[in-house]
């Protein structure tokens, strides 16, 4: 009772207001401010919930059914004709979509799936020649491409990087030496820039991102898109 | 009771607490709720041709139906906005997203072909009131493919490996095997388009206590920092940057698949 006299006699006598506990308050008062602000939103969004319709809403406003009817019929057709625009774009004729995340590839028709297997596509790897200051990254491109001409027995023509890449040297454009039987599997199908989906030797590594941005595919699955797929046919590589 | 008795030091407290309280209040919920109010008045009947001022009351039996049809109306009206989006972006030649909350699924699709269907196993939308109870006004906004402006991600877009080419056959044969990389980080991808909208997107945790208080961290310190940055821009008296912010989560597969397949300035339908 001394004590609180004593105060009472120092601090609250003294003046009107008193500022060690405004201090203190404050303090309190900022965490909550900073609870507030973790809050805000989800606090907006409740009071405007509770908000009355008409501050949130089309206010004075009533509606008319006979011209809400003619506006969801017409809203029907509209989308009835949207979904018409949308629906022929898939192909009807079989096509690829070749997943280079998961090293997937499908064969599909329609919507339907024919075929499902893994393959390899493009490593990532960007090699250095800094001798010759040139340098090439193995990835599979992406997007929308077309068979453009399809193969029996390939034979691989080596590019420069072929031989950069075991430390060879280059050798002329139409050496002998760049051409290889037999690394491509029974069937090829190109699809630009020397982009091809071909067979592998490689086969415990299909399903992994190991190549120089071709596709390669086990062989059954190969036969299967190769006689699925003609000239002109669409890929899509996502 | 001492502080009771002491009604000057009471008086003193309450307000340091109530001081800063109200301020954030005001700052932050008050004030955007009114702007936001006074916006939304603004554009008063603004779109359609069935809803009319008037001060007749509606017949109570024809309540119900009105309220279904005008349900329906607003459902078809996202819907078309949400499929011309598509016809838009499937007239260009890049890959795009496609979000449909109402089916819980996000697609990847290119010229109308859809490549990859993924489930979305949690969302959440956070939309401030610019956009709520105004259908009009969101079919509007949704009609058109939005843009990707920006995005970061916790996996890189280009898993690239530099190798330098041997000097000669004898040193690439000594050159090791190349090993094809683990990734296991945990995939996270934020992705920010034009319109004031974002999107975070994450693969579903595993319910580890770690992985949940990291989650919880991480989640606490976004909010701090939207709303701080909220907090600036009302200052400065200017609209925020991203008033509708879309949460999903996906497998790890699927997020993974999504972020890579975007292209720079990716375009994306959305349905909400």
């Amino acid at each position: 009772m001394q004590e609180v006299n004593s105060f009472d006699k120092n601090e609250l006598n003294t003046s009107g207001f008193n500022w060690k506990f405004f201090c203190v308050g404050l303090g309190i008062g900022i965490l909550g401010a900073a609870v507030i602000l973790l809050f805000a939103s989800t606090l907006r969004h409740w009071i405007y919930a509770l908000l009355p319709e008409s501050v949130r809403e089309h206010s004075g406003t009533i509606v008319d059914a006979d011209s809400l009817n003619r506006d969801v019929t017409n809203l029907e057709q509209g989308v009835a004709k949207l979904k018409s625009k949308l629906e022929p774009m898939t192909p009807g004729e079989p096509y690829v979509i070749v997943n280079t995340s998961e090293n997937k590839i499908y064969l599909m028709s329609g919507k339907k799936t024919l075929r499902e297997g893994v393959c390899s596509t493009g490593s990532y790897i960007l090699l250095k020649d800094s001798e010759n200051k040139r340098e090439w990254i193995f990835h599979t491109p992406r997007g929308m491409y077309r068979v453009i001409n399809k193969l029996k027995k390939p034979v691989w023509r080596k590019p420069d990087w072929a031989f950069v890449e075991e430390g060879l040297p280059i050798p002329p454009q139409n050496s002998p030496e760049r051409y290889e039987k037999g690394v491509l599997g029974e069937y090829g199908l190109a699809f630009g820039n020397g982009y091809l989906i071909h067979g592998t030797l490689y086969k415990r590594m299909l399903g992994m991102p190991v190549t120089h941005g071709c596709i390669r595919v086990g062989d059954e699955d190969l036969s299967s898109i190769y006689e699925n797929l003609q000239a002109g046919s669409k890929i899509f590589i996502y | 009771m001492w502080l009771i008795k002491n009604r000057k030091v009471l008086l003193s407290f309450i307000v340091g607490v109530v001081l800063p309280l109200l301020i954030m209040f005001l700052l932050v919920v008050a004030l955007p709720i009114i702007r936001n109010s006074l916006g939304g008045q603004r554009v008063k009947g603004e779109t359609s041709s069935s809803v009319r001022t008037s001060m007749d009351p509606v017949p109570l039996e024809h309540a119900k139906a009105t309220r279904e049809l005008l349900e329906r109306k607003n459902a078809l009206e996202i819907e078309q906005a949400f499929l011309q989006s598509r016809l838009k972006l499937a007239q260009t030649d890049s890959i795009f997203l496609v979000i449909d909350l109402v089916d819980s699924t996000v697609s990847l699709e290119i010229k109308g072909v859809e490549l990859r269907r993924c489930k979305v196993l949690r969302s959440s939308l956070k939309a401030e009131g610019e956009f709520m109870g105004k259908i009009g006004s969101l079919s509007d906004w949704l009609s058109a493919p939005f843009v990707l402006q920006q995005e970061h991600a916790t996996i890189p877009k280009e898993p690239i490996r530099v190798k330098e080419a041997p000097k000669n056959a004898a040193e690439a044969d000594l050159m090791p095997p190349e090993e094809v990389p683990v990734e296991d980080d945990v995939v996270s991808f934020w992705l920010y388009f034009d319109r004031n909208l974002s999107f975070s997107v994450k693969e579903i945790q595993p319910p580890s206590f770690g992985d949940r208080f990291r989650k919880v961290f991480n989640k606490v310190r976004e909010r701090f920092h939207f709303e701080l940055t909220e907090l600036g821009l009302w200052l400065r008296l200017k609209t925020p940057q991203s008033q509708v912010r879309i949460s999903l989560e996906l497998s790890r597969e699927d997020a993974k698949a999504v972020y890579r397949a975007l292209p720079d300035q990716a375009g994306l339908a959305l349905r909400i």
